[in-house]
């Protein structure tokens, strides 16, 4: 079964991050993966930015084209209705952040066929998420900009290259508070990659919810090998 | 000590500024300083301050004269473009000796340019910008950390000297999130009083702002007053990180961004032995001339590394002041250094291959690797 997996939330909660490495997930487990990026909002760090890499892992990317990957300009990538309807195999789409993002979906909703899953990407150390009265907030107004009812929070509480398995389990808590108050399940826990080798610790700290392990692939000038 | 919160540099600048007492924000939106703006018309409004969308550029940095002017403490951002159509505004607001902070994300240029990451507002920031004999005190971030902290000390200065104080950054700075921890919100009454503002005139002489001196000796005395208080800035506000400058023999000149793809390529090359270090000013002005005191005798060689065809590299060669070489790398226009072009360009330096120190950028700059 083909699946449609929509990520939104706030500005910086890590939804781009998310959608490739939930995307290479996907792809590396044999699936036939395209990526939307739709978001229209964000002049850096997208995933249009990071397309070869993706292309080298077999992910079908779909994206504004390259010739105005830079425009200052709400474009949206061709064929976006046509993919969101009839395109095979799984599709991810990485959504632009906060409501004003989230409205470009909101234009395309009906192109959403149904059973598409919306996933509310939640980091409780970013702003506007502090508190559970804060991140319910923004949830609603996301979501309803969006035009899609969320099916699930992702957890994904970090704090960069500093995060510990301390943040993985109080953010796993939070976003659990929030969707006991929404009615939403946490669907997935998304983990920074260094934090991999501590087996144990995060084991007790995920309590059996499936961690999402995030290689970054969106990096500062200075971070990049070549 | 609050705990750390994951910012964007936008996002932080804002916050930063109303924890330092800052309680009103004009502006006008451009990429890629949004978040600024977008910040504070969510939160200014909580702390009872007021936010202004003006109808453009122009309309908001005299909406800063005036709020500066009744005595608050003001707040506007922008993007080169933007920040190119204040000038006008901004040599009123230093001349009427009026405390602000503006700060420029600053995009590629000339003109409509693009809306990637640039270095080549250095000329404006630091050499004038607008008309007249006046200076801007230029403050430049290399992290999102350096970037709070140096909101609060921008509005501290600006208070201090009268005088519009600008924090530099470039789009990746405003773009790029890393862990920040922030201050207390500072105590409204532990503001300096103004006596000079225009806050009602009851119970004394009516204050006047204004930067209108027709009369020639009195405008020439008020700008030697001016310098005055340049020269007093120039003497005590002078910041610079020196990296390495205990035993290296080639230094990087770099700042902001660019910075910390020096200090990555640094770490790389000091595995191999390679004895490299770097000047980072923080103050663009006053430009940190001491910094290269403290190394130039022993130092054999300085690469400056910008995003821009070359505009710091001027003030880096009056500090040397022809005693040692000093060459330039630079890319423009969005397109960012890498680190290992970087590297090629020190290590070509030290092996004697860099042509001259004033065309090093345009035989090897540009495209090529």
């Amino acid at each position: 079964m083909s699946q449609v997996t929509v990520f939104y939330g706030l500005y910086g909660s890590g939804k781009s991050e998310v959608s490739i490495n939930y995307a290479l997930r996907l792809a590396r487990e044999g699936r036939a993966v395209t990526i939307v990026d739709l978001d229209a909002v964000t002049p850096y760090f997208r995933v249009r930015d990071v397309r070869e890499r993706l292309l080298e892992e077999g992910v079908r990317v779909v994206a504004p084209k390259e010739s105005i990957r830079h425009a200052d300009l709400p474009v949206l990538p061709e064929g976006i209705r046509r993919i969101l309807m009839h395109g095979e195999g799984d599709i991810v789409v990485d959504v632009g952040g906060d409501p004003t993002g989230a409205r470009v979906l909101g234009g395309l909703k009906d192109a959403l066929r149904p059973g598409a899953r919306g996933l509310f990407v939640l980091n409780a150390m970013r702003p506007f998420s502090r508190t559970l009265d804060e991140a319910e907030e923004a949830v609603d107004r996301v979501t309803s900009s969006a035009g899609l009812p969320p099916g699930g929070l992702v957890s994904n509480t970090h704090l960069g290259e500093l995060t510990r398995i301390e943040h993985i389990s109080s953010g796993l808590k939070f976003a659990e508070a929030l969707g006991l108050r929404l009615g939403l399940p946490v669907v997935m826990v998304g983990v920074p990659a260094h934090l991999k080798s501590q087996e144990e610790e995060l084991a007790k700290a995920l309590r059996g919810v499936r961690p999402l392990y995030l290689e970054r692939y969106l990096l500062k000038p200075w971070e990049i090998a070549e | 000590m609050s705990e750390s919160l994951l910012m964007k540099g936008n996002e932080a600048l804002a916050e930063a500024a109303i924890r330092a007492g800052c309680r009103f924000y004009f502006g006008y939106p451009i990429t890629p300083q949004n978040e600024i703006s977008e910040y504070m018309a969510r939160r200014l409004g909580e702390h009872g301050g007021v936010f202004v969308q003006a109808e453009s550029e122009v309309s908001s940095i005299n909406m800063v004269y005036g709020a500066a002017g009744a005595g608050g403490r003001v707040l506007i951002s922008s993007s080169s473009p933007g920040i190119s159509l204040m000038q006008e505004a901004i040599s009123y607001i230093a001349g009427a000796e009026l405390p602000c902070v503006i700060v420029n994300m600053s995009r590629g240029g000339p003109g409509l340019g693009g809306i990637q990451p640039s270095q080549s507002d250095y000329f404006q920031s630091t050499k004038g910008g607008g008309h007249g004999d006046y200076r801007l005190i230029v403050l430049a971030p290399a992290t999102i950390q350096e970037g709070c902290d140096l909101m609060a000390t921008a509005f501290d200065l600006a208070d201090k000297y009268r005088n519009p104080v600008m924090i530099l950054g470039d789009g990746m700075i405003g773009q790029m999130m890393e862990p920040v921890v922030f201050p207390e919100v500072l105590d409204a009454a532990s503001l300096p009083h103004k006596p000079w503002a225009t806050t009602g005139n009851e119970g004394r002489e009516r204050n006047i702002i204004s930067s209108i001196y027709l009369d020639p000796e009195e405008l020439d005395a008020h700008n030697w007053r001016l310098e005055e208080k340049y020269r007093k800035v120039r003497e005590n506000e002078v910041r610079y990180e020196i990296l390495h400058g205990d035993d290296a023999e080639w230094f990087f000149v770099a700042y902001g961004t660019v910075a910390r793809i020096c200090t990555a390529v640094i770490q790389r090359l000091r595995k191999d032995g390679v004895k490299v270090g770097l000047i980072r000013p923080i103050s663009l002005w006053p430009f940190p001339d001491e910094a290269f005191e403290k190394v130039v005798d022993r130092a054999k060689g300085f690469l400056t590394v910008e995003m821009s065809t070359g505009q710091m590299v001027e003030d880096v060669r009056l500090a040397v002041n022809g005693r040692k070489p000093v060459y330039f790398y630079g890319r423009t226009g969005g397109a960012v250094p890498t680190p290992r072009s970087v590297e090629r360009r020190l290590r070509d330096m030290i092996d004697g291959k860099a042509p001259s120190q004033t065309d090093y950028f345009d035989r090897v700059g540009g495209a090529k690797k």
